[in-house]
């Protein structure tokens, strides 16, 4: 008997604790009618009587319209200099959730920062290698209603999203990136993507007036101030966020320099540039950029073999600070690919150097 | 086998005092009313933030709910051994400390009222069998013990605070 009550008892408080769970982060559902009825029991003259029970107090939960808009990346987007839109990097990712409690429509805007440094997707300096394309979004929510929605969207269109309570959208920026001499390495382009809370109608969500009745649905707005440029308080049905791509090229430079290594008379003290002397060149390519520059072709015709003033010396092409390089010399032209440029910084710049040797005739 | 029979009669029982409060509520001696409102912060001359109770009329996720319920003897004789027993409303968390009631002591229940305890008494069993202390957020019922006798006309109230999940 005993057993079996202490059965009853931990198999109440457990189904408890597995009902009192909240079902969802944006609360209890709007709308949902939430009772309270409380029992009384009392003796008259120690007898016991019959239990009371009170009215029922309720209310009706109202609408808190909720909505947060994240960038998916804490860091820049890094993408290349005159690079398609089709470019698997060319893309800023954000998430759209809604947070309040009852399913709601969103209008989506996606803008240019105008702070920033370009604008992606506009025109280049030249069509070539890559013409604008314009930045496209796609939305793709975490359920896909079944009037999916049509995309990709352009910047000017303002398409609506519905989402259930705590599900997410997924908005994809992809941008081609121009060709142009004043957008180099670090030169960044923001894009803001903005949603707002919209009725059926697709009017911005308002707050209900104050003095309403208890059992109506009212809509209390609730979302936080993104500190954007689009949104700029709080509860005002509206949520954003921005991500920035970054160019990333390698900026290299360019130095030859020559010395004289022996002559046949001095031979290597203090050697003079005289007919049998050997004569050392010296290509530098240095990098200020944050990113590696692969596969540079360092050429160089040697106009003084074509006039026959000098003879390359066979196999004394040498490359310092890269390995695996490919060295030719054919057609009177030295030839090395397949360098790999180190990062560097402006100050302490990577350096690749190339050097090969002429005999004077 | 005994399992079922104590469902029976739990069934019963509550198939019979539902009957009785029904033929009781003609004329109750002691008239019981319970009242919610919300509890909105409200910064006062001095900068303190206090809580003011309004009408409920607009309630969202989160929001403190104050439940007030009043009892009041209309008959003519002295009620005592007086039990005021409340379940936490769905969707809602009591909220830590909240209960009042003069003259009252108030106990808690974790299972639906089928048993009782202080604060510091209540434990809950965890899924994976292991027990912990009761948080305010476990409770399901709140129940007052008047210790006094209601003397005609007389109406005392008590209250808990909770907060919409």
């Amino acid at each position: 008997m005993n057993i079996n009550n202490n059965i009853l008892k931990i198999s109440f408080s457990l189904a408890v604790l597995l009902g009192s769970q909240v079902s969802f982060a944006g609360g209890t559902e709007a709308g949902t009618v939430v009772e309270n009825t409380a029992t009384l029991s009392y003796s008259v003259g120690g007898a016991a009587q019959s239990d009371i029970v009170s009215d029922v107090a309720d209310f009706t939960v109202d609408n808190k319209v909720d909505l947060n808009v994240t960038g998916d990346s804490a860091t820049n987007i890094l993408v290349g200099p005159s690079s398609a839109r089709s470019t698997t990097g060319n893309k800023l990712s954000y998430t759209l959730t809604n947070e309040g409690n009852l399913a709601q429509d969103f209008e989506i805007g996606v803008t240019h920062l105008t702070t920033d440094e370009f604008d992606a997707g506009t025109a280049p300096a030249t069509a070539t290698p890559q013409a604008a394309e314009v930045c496209q979004y796609t939305i793709t929510p975490t359920t896909v209603p079944a009037t999916a929605l049509t995309g990709p969207h352009n910047l000017a269109d303002a398409p609506i999203v519905s989402l259930g309570i705590d599900e997410t959208a997924l908005i994809e920026v992809i941008c081609s990136m121009p060709n142009r001499p004043d957008v180099d390495d670090g030169h960044t382009s923001t894009i803001d993507v903005l949603a707002t809370a919209v009725d059926a109608a697709g009017d911005i969500m308002v707050e209900t007036a104050a003095a309403d009745t208890e059992d109506a649905i009212d809509v209390v707005l609730a979302d936080d101030d993104a500190a954007t440029t689009t949104d700029t308080s709080d509860r005002n049905a509206m949520h954003s966020a921005i991500q920035t791509f970054e160019i990333d090229a390698p900026m290299l430079s360019v130095l030859k320099t020559s010395a004289v290594i022996s002559d046949p008379l001095n031979l290597t003290v203090n050697p003079k540039r005289i007919p049998g002397a050997i004569i050392e060149y010296t290509i530098t390519i240095q990098n200020t950029s944050d990113s590696e520059a692969t596969g540079v072709t360092a050429s160089d015709l040697l106009t003084a073999v074509v006039d026959g003033e000098v003879a390359f010396v066979a196999s004394s092409i040498a490359v310092v600070g890269a390995t695996g390089t490919v060295n030719t010399y054919a057609s009177d032209t030295v030839t090395v690919t397949g360098i790999t440029v180190p990062a560097g910084t402006i100050a302490a710049p990577g350096e690749v150097k190339v050097t090969f040797q002429v005999e004077i005739l | 086998m005994k399992i079922i029979k104590k469902i029976i009669h739990v069934s019963a029982l509550a198939a019979f005092l539902s009957t009785m409060s029904v033929s009781q509520a003609a004329a109750p001696p002691i008239e019981l009313s319970s009242d919610v409102q919300e509890l909105v912060a409200v910064v006062d001359a001095n900068g303190k933030s206090q809580f003011k109770a309004v009408a409920a009329d607009e309630i969202v996720p989160g929001d403190r709910i104050l439940y007030t319920t009043t009892f009041k003897n209309n008959g003519d004789k002295a009620s005592d051994k007086i039990v005021i027993s409340n379940p936490i409303p769905n969707n809602t968390r009591f909220l830590s400390g909240t209960a009042t009631g003069e003259n009252s002591v108030i106990t808690y229940s974790v299972d639906n009222g089928v048993s009782w305890g202080s604060v510091q008494s209540l434990k809950v069993k965890l899924k994976d069998g292991t027990v912990r202390a009761a948080e305010a957020s476990d409770y399901t019922n709140i129940r007052w013990e008047y210790r006094r006798s209601l003397q005609p006309t007389e109406a005392k109230a008590v209250s808990f605070q909770a907060q919409l999940l």
